[in-house]
């Protein structure tokens, strides 16, 4: 009964997105209020009948209702209780349902917090947003249907794809569909904006917290993907420019300019058109995301669902919403009214360089996900495109950008003296350059990029503190003086320092990858081995089983100079039901480094082939994830983000309109 | 700076941004990316020793000989012909015999590669796209599950 | 009882869309406009200037261009202020509840199953045993022995019913951990063999050879394993050693096994007596059956992927036959192609793709056989 009650809500919900979809609009259209006020209220109900829905497939999962498809399909009934709840995005359907609670808990925030904005532009919005949940609604019924009952049930499931079975899936694509979904509401505020006729100013204003929250998240989605990655893929790598994370980074780069741009729209009213057409790319490019993943058009290590005929739904859906809005954008837009041109050496011109560089490297990585597809679909050949490429395209456009980000952070609004943030930057260069100089040093012969990398890196994390530092420091103000006034510069400020400082930490992890060392080799137990100044004891292989699993492990004690700093425990693991190997990496972590071993198949008794890893500052790669998204909370706990227009205003509200 | 300025400063800038991406990608596609061939493509399509590339197949039963040092020796075949292939590392989790594989690296001969990268199907259900559709080109795989599943 | 909930949800559906829409008359609120936004601008400005965040010359810039915008943005469009509740509103309304839960419950009768209970696993199990089909008690089992590992008997119990759902690999796993925990009989090695036998469709393994020969190591007179190393002397093509080997079974057996038949039959086949016309226990039950049976092993099988393979052809001209592809299927499996399993599994989705209660059968057998997943 919970389970149908479930399917049933969720049908339900098709049903009110549809009034959410149709009836605002046309109140919007005729100037009824009545019809427009119905978008908040249906946004609301629509959440909770999604919510019902999720939260009756998730039952299903726990009582391990074999009853059910799904679950037969990706459920055991002798799996922990963490991966029972995970699994129930870990496969298609499941996933498709939490895009689209994802997508309503969105609408409902949106219809709430919206209280105070103008009653079309909230219906124009809403309604926007109730499209979206209708398509995907009617996806997930016709196609991908999780509530689907099979008849005789089976006894037992066959259980999450082993490497599926980790924590770091459990939280993954909650992340990333966050941060996908969320510009969906960028998305919905556009074409609101385009349908009413009116962006100005307090647009951006009530986009950005939106656009903030998504982008946070989608930074986490993706550090964490990589992360995860890293340590169950077993191969050490933590970016494999998979068509697969190219469809999350995608939108991140455009929405990364989307929140510059939209700055430069609040604080000087310009780059409107353009700031509502990276809404809409930034979106659609989100939808490319989810039909790159779901469709199965591509070869990928996340090939986990491929379907053809959801494919060709999806691509239906992405045909649709990115042609209507940009047709919807090409009619509407010349209409807005423009905004002003300004200086380009200022703040905005450096907001503009930025967004260049962000759009071209979005293209670049866009091309090298797509071109490959698009040849085998006209002339049939295959080619892959990699790492070099994307190293020689995506590499010294993003380089670039990350040389001007301190200098574009330090300018001033309207006009801005180049020379004087050169000078005040002098001294993050020459932290930068000696910076640069001791790596090459420590790594000898090492490689110049590296050094050029660290040097670079450095140059970010320091030069973003600059612009704080020079705003706190005046010239016969004490320490404690400069203290007071740092701590009084608005959390925004604090949000950009280290958001960009967040990038140079990533840039500098990058880096120290050149530096660390690899072996491939075979060993007995009780032999030691060496790597990169540590010493690894290799114990004995012994057998274990979890509670759906067998394992041989192969423990080993990491020392230095003779001292057990760590121990290791890297296995091959059997999944039984699914009779699937994978390879559970040893990682010890010492420092910001990792020592990371990987087991290959036992060759001959006694022997362990492996693969040793010595990865120093590895971990400032995620670490310089999580500084961005801290930059990001900050900006979004900006008192003057938070509080908004409208509520200042509110109680002069019953002032008739001038 | 003039109004008309102004406008030339960005559109130059956006010119010239725009440029450098597309030189990079137009460079980049030249010498960057790797084709895909079957074992008996690299026979018709007369490929040339040397050059880097992707081959797929299925890894032939009782092929595979393991050497010391992790080294690895396989025969990859698409049932018309065999490629040996030779490989140093370690073999994906799902690397078996009879089964899917894609490897990457270089052509040393017609008929032996150098693999840099070895990667195998990454389910159960899973074959490498550019496998199943050189298997299926050749008739071998019977292919595509219905759609009630997964 | 479902219907019931299903209107509850429905009707607060209904409730949530048409309460702003029956909601008659009422004055749109002002709308906040751009120029509260200036003047929140300016009023910010004020703030970081007071506190020094601001020099007097930038403040005094910001301060400029704030209030020149003010100047310029427009009042909120009339549009936004002015109310008008027409009769749209209430065509609106008839047309929601009419189409939400006419279109809701249309749907629904079509994609989902309100006739169905959830099945959670717990209550399954714990039915009445006596309703317990048998797959749900040999799960029980399971459950039971992943969470002891060490309970020999459970294996011993679980092994025979393994055999009896033709599952003769996790029976020979079984009896192997009753073997490990309890320690090794002859009488458990010899089911061993008889499993891995059963298990590679009646050949005689170099597997099954040696759990004979342990069996066999044990008590040298066990008629199980004596029995099975006479067929793998046949197999071998060794006949003395197998016809020496059944006559020692009828020697150490006692007069009224049930076994000896069938080692009668097996000692007549090889020394080319005329084979008793009597049936084999529990075998063919028809006259196709019996023919089978009366062929060598290799021709047997022969014989056997003749007719499977007729049976694939007959279909591949009518698929329209479920029971004809479930034999198909099962038959391939049987044999050991798991692949041509597969492919007319496939074939027969497609040939069936129209008939779902079908393609429900083939999914169950796909699943019982381990074709898929």
């Amino acid at each position: 009964m919970i389970v149908e009650t479930g399917h049933f809500a969720l049908v339900l919900a098709l049903a009110v997105a549809l009034v959410q979809s149709l009836v605002p609009l046309w109140g919007a259209a005729q100037g009824d209020v009545a019809l427009q006020r119905v978008a908040a209220p249906a946004a609301l109900m629509q959440f909770a009948l999604v919510t019902v829905a999720f939260l009756a497939l998730i039952w299903a999962y726990l009582t391990s209702d074999f009853s059910v498809q799904n679950v037969v399909e990706n459920s055991h009934s002798a799996k922990p209780l963490i991966y029972k709840i995970s699994a129930v995005w870990g496969n298609h359907e499941g996933s498709m349902l939490l895009w689209v609670f994802i997508l309503a808990l969105f609408g409902a925030a949106a219809a709430v917090v919206g209280q105070d904005m103008p009653l079309r532009q909230r219906a124009n919005t809403l309604a926007a947003q109730g499209w979206i949940s209708t398509a995907f609604l009617l996806f997930i019924l016709l196609t991908s249907n999780p509530f689907a009952r099979l008849d005789p049930a089976p006894l037992e499931g066959r259980d999450l794809n082993p490497i599926l079975q980790d924590p770091g899936l459990a939280i993954h694509p909650p992340l990333l569909y966050i941060g996908y979904v969320g510009f969906s509401i960028a998305f919905s505020f556009a074409a609101g904006a385009l349908l009413s006729g009116r962006i100005d100013a307090a647009w951006a204003r009530w986009t950005r917290p939106w656009l903030l929250v998504a982008w946070i998240f989608l930074t986490l989605g993706i550090a964490m993907g990589s992360y995860w990655a890293y340590y169950e893929l077993g191969w050490g790598g933590f970016w494999f420019w998979d068509p697969v994370e190219n469809a999350s980074l995608m939108p991140w780069l455009s929405g990364t300019a989307l929140l510059h741009s939209i700055i430069v729209m609040e604080k000087r009213d310009a780059l409107k058109v353009w700031t509502l057409f990276l809404a809409i790319v930034s979106f659609s490019l989100s939808l490319l995301g989810t039909f790159l993943v779901r469709s199965g058009v591509l070869t990928s290590v996340h090939a986990f669902a491929t379907d053809p005929a959801r494919g060709v739904f999806i691509l239906g859906i992405l045909i649709v919403f990115i042609g209507g809005s940009l047709a919807l954008y090409a009619w509407r837009a010349p209409m807005l009214k423009q905004g002003g041109l300004f200086a380009p050496i200022s703040r905005e011109g450096a907001l503009v360089l930025n967004n260049l560089f962000l759009s071209a490297a979005t293209a670049t990585v866009f091309v090298g996900t797509l071109y490959p597809l698009a040849l085998e679909a006209t002339t049939g050949e295959k080619i892959s495109v990699g790492a070099p490429f994307f190293n020689l395209t995506f590499g010294p456009l993003f380089l670039a950008l990350l040389m001007i980000v301190p200098f574009g952070q330090s300018l001033a609004w309207k006009r801005g003296d180049l020379a004087a943030v050169a000078q005040r930057l002098v001294a993050a260069g020459v932290v930068a350059l000696v910076a640069g100089a001791l790596v090459w040093a420590y790594a000898s012969g090492g490689s110049a990029v590296a050094a050029l990398g660290a040097a670079l890196s450095v140059f970010v994390i320091v030069g973003s503190f600059i612009e704080l530092a020079s705003r706190a420091w005046r010239s016969g103000g004490g320490l404690g003086l400069a203290l007071r006034r740092a701590a009084g510069l608005p959390l925004s400020a604090w949000g950009t320092a280290m958001a960009h400082a967040g990038l140079g930490v990533t840039l500098l992890g990058l880096s120290a990858t050149w530096w660390g060392a690899e072996k491939i080799l075979t060993a007995k137990a009780g032999e030691t081995l060496e790597i990169a100044g540590y010493q690894i004891k290799v114990d004995a292989l012994t057998p274990r089983s979890g509670s759906n699993y067998t394992e041989m492990v192969a423990p080993m004690q990491v020392f230095r100079d003779g001292v057990k700093i760590a121990t290791i425990e890297p296995s091959k693991r059997n999944y039984t039901t699914r009779k699937m190997p994978t390879t559970e990496a040893g990682i010890a972590t010492i420092g910001l480094g990792q020592v990371y071993v990987a087991l290959a198949d036992e060759s001959t008794p006694g022997e362990i082939g492996m693969r040793l890893y010595w990865k120093p500052l590895v971990l400032l790669i995620w670490i310089g994830s999580l500084v961005m998204s801290l930059g990001g909370a900050l900006s979004l706990a900006d008192r003057r983000l938070r509080i908004g227009v409208a509520r200042r205003a509110a109680p002069r509200a019953a002032v008739p309109a001038e | 700076m003039t109004r008309k300025g102004r406008r030339l400063a960005m559109i130059g800038s956006a010119v010239a941004v725009l440029a450098v991406a597309l030189g990079l990608v137009l460079f980049a596609m030249r010498g960057n990316v790797t084709y895909f061939f079957s074992p008996t493509e690299i026979v018709e399509k007369n490929v040339q020793p040397g050059a880097r590339l992707r081959v797929g197949g299925l890894v032939k039963e009782g092929s595979v000989l393991k050497e010391a040092g992790q080294k690895i020796t396989f025969l990859v075949t698409d049932t018309t012909r065999d490629l040996k292939v030779t490989y140093v590392g370690l073999l994906p989790d799902l690397f078996r015999e009879g089964q899917g594989v894609v490897a990457e690296g270089v052509l040393d001969a017609a008929d032996r590669f150098t693999a840099t990268t070895v990667l195998a199907k990454h389910d159960e259900n899973y074959m490498p796209r550019e496998v199943a559709d050189s298997l299926k080109k050749q008739g071998h795989w019977q292919g595509e599950k219905p759609a009630a599943q997964k | 009882m479902i219907w019931f909930v299903f209107a509850v949800v429905t009707a607060a559906a209904l409730i949530a869309v048409l309460h702003p829409l029956l909601r008659s008359g009422e004055a749109a609120p002002a709308a906040p406009d751009d120029r509260d936004f200036y003047r929140q601008q300016l009023a910010e400005i004020e703030r970081d200037r007071g506190r020094g965040l601001l020099t007097e010359e930038d403040a005094e810039t910001a301060r400029v261009e704030a209030a020149r915008r003010l100047l310029a943005a427009t009042p909120a469009t009339v549009a936004n202020g002015v109310t008008r509740v027409s009769g749209a509103g209430r065509v609106a309304a008839a047309l929601v509840v009419l189409a939400v839960p006419l279109f809701s419950v249309a749907l629904y009768l079509r994609l989902g199953q309100p006739e169905r209970p959830d099945m959670p696993l717990t209550a399954r199990l714990s039915d009445d045993p006596a309703k317990l089909d048998i797959n749900a008690a040999v799960s029980k089992v399971e459950a039971h022995l992943r969470k002891n590992p060490d309970d020999g008997r459970g294996y011993e119990a679980l092994a025979p019913v393994y055999m009896k759902l033709g599952r003769p690999d996790d029976a020979a796993k079984a009896w192997l951990e009753a073997n490990r925990i309890l320690g090794e009989t002859p009488d458990r090695w010899s089911a061993i063999a008889e499993a891995q036998i059963y298990a590679g469709n009646g050949v005689v393994t170099a597997e099954a050879r040696q759990s004979i020969d342990k069996a066999l190591a044990g008590d040298g007179e066990n008629p199980r394993a004596l029995y099975f190393s006479g067929v793998a002397a046949e197999q071998d093509g060794d006949k003395a050693k197998a016809v020496a080997v059944y006559e020692k079974i009828l020697g150490s057996s006692p007069k009224d096994a049930p076994w000896l038949s069938v080692v009668r039959r097996r000692i007549a086949a090889l020394t080319g007596q005329e084979p008793k016309a009597q049936p084999q226990a529990g075998a063919p039950s028809s006259p196709a059956a019996e023919a089978l049976a009366a062929l060598p092993k290799d021709q047997q099988q022969a014989a056997i992927r003749g007719m499977v393979a007729n049976l694939a052809t007959r279909l591949s001209e009518n698929g329209q036959d479920v029971e004809g592809w479930l034999r198909l299927v099962r038959a391939w499996t049987v044999l050991g192609e798991g692949d041509k399993a597969k492919a007319a599994l496939g074939d027969a989705r497609k040939a069936l793709a129209a008939d779902s209660p079908a393609l429900e059968r083939l999914g169950a057998l796909a699943r019982e056989l381990g074709l898929e997943g």
